[in-house]
Order: C-alpha cells, then structure tokens, then sequence
C-alpha cells in the first residue's frame, strides 16, 4: 500500500502525514511491507529527481534512480526524520545524480583522450553554443556542468536551493545540518558559481540580464 | 547578516518568488532589492534560468514503475545506454589495453621529443609575453589532467595527448621515437591554434586547457584570444580568467597587469572579481599601500559584495603591519 503522492506538487509543505511516518517506523523495524509501501511513494519522486539533473532524456538516469532507491533502503535506519521521507528519497537521487554526472564527466575526459574515433563520436561533440537566447535546457545542463566543478557540499545544496526550490530549512533538514551550515554553504557556493560564470562566456550572458 | 545588505532570508524570498508563493510585500522588498544589489540580481537569473521545478508526470510514474517492478527498459534507451559508475565495460578491455599500450609507448617517446625541444617551446612560450621569464623552468613541463582516473596496469604518461581533437599524433610519434619532429608531429606540444577560430572558441579552448591543468596551452589561448579580437566580450572576460591563472602560478605581475586591463576595459560587472584579484597579486608582491587602495576601492564601490569579509580582514593586517 503506497501513498498516493505521485502527483506531487512542486513543495508539499513539508508535512508529513501519520500514516507515512508509521510506515517509516515499521520500514526501520525492517518491516518488508512497510518498505515495499514506502518504495511507492518515493519513487516517482526518486524519478523526477534523478531525471532533473541527470537530463530528462538521459538513459542513466534510470541506474540513477535505482541506485539511489537501494540507498534509500540501505539509509532509512539511520534517517533521523529532520526531513519528510520524501524529501529524504529525493535528496540521495539528487546526491547520486550529481555523482554520476561527475563521474561521467571523468570517463568522458578519458574516454576522449585515447579511444577511437567510433568511441569519441559518442561523446558530444559540443555542449550548448553561445548564444543570448540559450535555451531554457541548455542553461540548465551549462549550470549543471558548473555545480559539478564545485565541492560536492556546495553544489548539492545549490542543486537542492535552485533545481528543486527548496527553502534552507527544508535543505537543513533534508541533509542533516544545521540552518547556519547550509547558509554558509549556499553562500560559498554562489560565489564559486559566480567565479565559474566569469570563465565561461556561454553563461557570462546571464551577468547582463535585468531582475 | 551574511551579505552585506542583503537581508538574511533572501534565498527563501526567491524560492517563493518562483513557487509563486510570495505576498505582495514580500515580492516589493524582493524587487527593491534585486534592483540594487548585482550579485543576488545573478542569483536570481540563475534560478528563473533553471526553469521550474515540474510535477511528477507521466514519465516519472512510468520509470517509478519500471524501477519497483525490475520490468525490462524501452528497447530504444537500452542501446544507448551505459552504466554511470562502470569506468570500463568489460567487452571493451582489448580496445582499451590496446589505447593504453599505444599512449604508454607514446607517452616514452613524446617525452624524449619534449626534452629534446624543450628549449625551442620555452622560447615559444617567452615569445608570448616576456612577463614569462620570470617563471621556473619546471613550470613549462607538461602536465597531467589531475581528475584523470587510474586505470588498472600501467599508468598514463604524464605527456598523454592533450586534446580530444588531437588523438592521431600520438600514434605518429610512437612512429619516430628520436627524431626532432617536424612542426606537424609535436604530438606532446600545445595544440596549434592555427585556424582563425571565433572568440568564443578561443575563450572555451582556454577554459578547456585551464581546466585540465594545461596552463601554458591556457595562457597562450587567452593571449592569442586578446591579441586577435581585443575588444571582444570574451576578451574582456579572459583577461580575469588569465589574471587568476597567473595569480595562480605565482605570475604576480602578469597576473596584475591582466586584472588592471579588465578594471580598464569596461568589465564593470565582475569588477569585484578583479578587484579582489588585484589586490591579492598586489599583496604577493609587497605593495601594501596599493593592496589598501584596492580593497578601498572594492569597499567603496561594491558595499554589498560577497568579499567584503576579505577586505575587512586584509585592511586589519595591513593596519597591524601588513602581515598575511
């Protein structure tokens, strides 16, 4: 029996209603039902997660998601409930689709360096050109590839704060940290963002738009 | 207050500005704050820019289902489809032991090649800018991409090819292992930048080499990108993603010189990023009465920016007696 909150909106207020957190208390107990039911409710949210940041169209983006409900599995013993479980589900996506986008980066750096010519034409040959109208998708993947050069605290937070709206309390709560570490992380981050954007002219674009 | 003037619960403000939850005051004070302060004016662009986070739809659901049920994927995404954490598929060894074997074989004689010209490349180099003298010899090797993973046997060379776009010279230069090469066969040398390409390539080039550590090949990009197209918008730009670089390598002079020429171009919108630049190669190099002034100047004119903290605690050393 899953919770019926696959049409969920943007943010849900954060409530968490009863009968999910008796299925969370029952899931910790290893309550395989309870798990199955909670697996239900997650994971379209899991889903739009890895999707948002991995590319809506991006085939890994399934292995994401997988990957990223087993941890869910694995962590709810140690998930506090500072968070909604949802929102706990979909801040590990979040976390393993920014790994994966790094670590895809990696192997498709090597992967140009010395495979062959079959093997490179897989590889974009370009990311998004520069222009003033950059496309709503492209600005996104071009903000993504620049989250992926900060350090992981930072860029998930300002993955959580710009992709998926959420407040920083949500975010404090959804990684287990105080409100003041997720400000100061928010914080750092912009200013690294901003340092990335200064070097790269297909972003730089976005310095002269108006409010 | 952690920015300035910026109020404390600006991140929440934009986040309710584009759930559309704001009241009408909260949207005012927002509004008269963005119009003032360029720093959460970017802040805010990178959100709208990012789109709207959309509702679980019907391709979520689908994956949901696929995912709970183990149910096989669409036939058309399989065959594209590569594992996100696997670095090197097993059906794929031969070719890459055969890849490795070639740039291990490469990589010896590309490093033969380089010592034997490496003197004719630092020449090239200084020709670029004599601010490059000054620099160690050792800065001038070649280096390797740091994110590079490790891959099981023997390592990659530290004269690995440079460039997606450059595979083939390797192999021509595991061909003529002693020989001085002609200009075409310097497979370990920066990529030539030959054509007359557009500005924006040359800055991605740049950015490119820079991220993968190739400093002398980003330097030369970022100078052949100013001296081909100086009043370029991306020119502008290269001159603080230069300076940092040489700030970097420890170039205090160049590195000042590049930041002056942003503040002088007209790049008034990272003027903070200079700034800051400006006053940290200044203090490299002992000028503390001109480090002061800068931050003065950063002070003065962006009274909300994110390094004013930097500026007060620099400003306080220097009052002490200019310790770092």
């Amino acid at each position: 029996v899953g919770i019926p909150v696959t049409r969920l909106a943007p943010f849900d207020g954060g409530a968490e209603t009863d009968q999910l957190r008796s299925l969370v208390a029952s899931a910790k107990g290893g309550d395989r039902a309870a798990i199955r039911a909670l697996l239900k409710t997650v994971a379209p949210v899991v889903a739009r997660a890895a999707r948002r940041v991995m590319g809506r169209d991006n085939p890994d983006a399934e292995d994401v998601a997988q990957q990223a409900l087993a941890a869910f599995v694995d962590g709810l013993p140690t998930f506090r409930e500072e968070s909604t479980v949802v929102h706990f589900a979909e801040r590990i996506a979040v976390y393993r689709a920014m790994t994966a986008r790094r670590d895809g980066r990696v192997r498709q750096r090597f992967v140009a360096l010395v495979d062959d010519e079959d093997e490179t034409a897989s590889v974009p040959a370009s990311g998004p050109t520069l222009d003033g109208a950059l496309a709503e998708r492209d600005r996104r993947e071009l903000l993504l590839e620049a989250l992926e050069t900060l350090p992981p605290p930072q860029a998930e937070a300002l993955a959580l704060h710009f992709l998926f709206d959420h407040t920083i309390r949500e975010i404090a709560g959804m990684i287990e940290v105080p409100v003041e570490t997720v400000r100061s992380r928010l914080r750092l981050g912009r200013a690294a963002l901003r340092a990335s954007i200064v070097n790269d002219a297909r972003l730089a674009a976005l310095l002269e738009e108006g409010p | 207050m952690s920015r300035g003037t910026c109020p404390d619960d600006l991140d929440d403000l934009l986040v309710g500005a584009r759930r559309g939850t704001l009241s009408a005051g909260a949207s005012r004070t927002l509004n008269d704050h963005l119009a003032a302060c360029a720093t959460c004016r970017l802040v805010n662009t990178i959100g709208r820019s990012v789109g709207p986070l959309p509702p679980v739809d019907d391709e979520d659901e689908a994956m949901a289902l696929r995912l709970l049920s183990h149910a096989p994927r669409p036939a058309a995404k399989r065959a594209h489809r590569r594992a996100p954490t696997r670095l090197v598929a097993p059906w794929r060894w031969p070719r890459w032991a055969a890849a490795a074997v070639i740039v291990v074989v490469a990589g010896v004689s590309s490093a033969a090649i380089w010592t034997a010209h490496d003197r004719a490349i630092r020449s090239e180099v200084a020709s670029t800018s004599t601010l490059n003298d000054a620099l160690p010899r050792a800065k001038h090797a070649p280096v390797v991409p740091a994110a590079l993973p490790v891959l099981p046997g023997p390592s990659v060379p530290a004269t690995a090819p440079s460039t997606a776009s450059s595979p083939a010279p390797s192999r021509v230069a595991m061909a003529r292992p002693a020989a001085p090469p002609p200009p075409a066969v310097r497979a370990t040398a920066p990529p030539p930048m030959v054509a007359a390409p557009e500005p924006e390539q040359l800055l991605r080039d740049a950015n490119e080499a820079r991220r993968a550590r190739r400093t002398d090949d980003a330097v030369r990009a970022y100078r052949a990108l100013q001296s081909a197209f100086p009043s370029s918008k991306e020119a502008v730009l290269s001159h603080l993603s230069l300076g940092n670089l040489e700030l970097e390598r420890g170039a205090f002079v160049a590195a000042l010189a590049q930041f002056d020429a942003y503040l002088s171009s007209g790049g008034a919108e990272l003027g903070e990023e200079a700034l800051l630049g400006k006053a940290g190669a200044l203090a490299a190099l002992g000028r503390a009465d001109e480090e002061r002034a800068a931050w003065q100047t950063l002070q003065a004119r962006y009274p909300r920016s994110e390094y004013l903290w930097r500026a007060r605690q620099r400003l306080e050393a220097l009052d002490r007696g200019g310790a770092p």
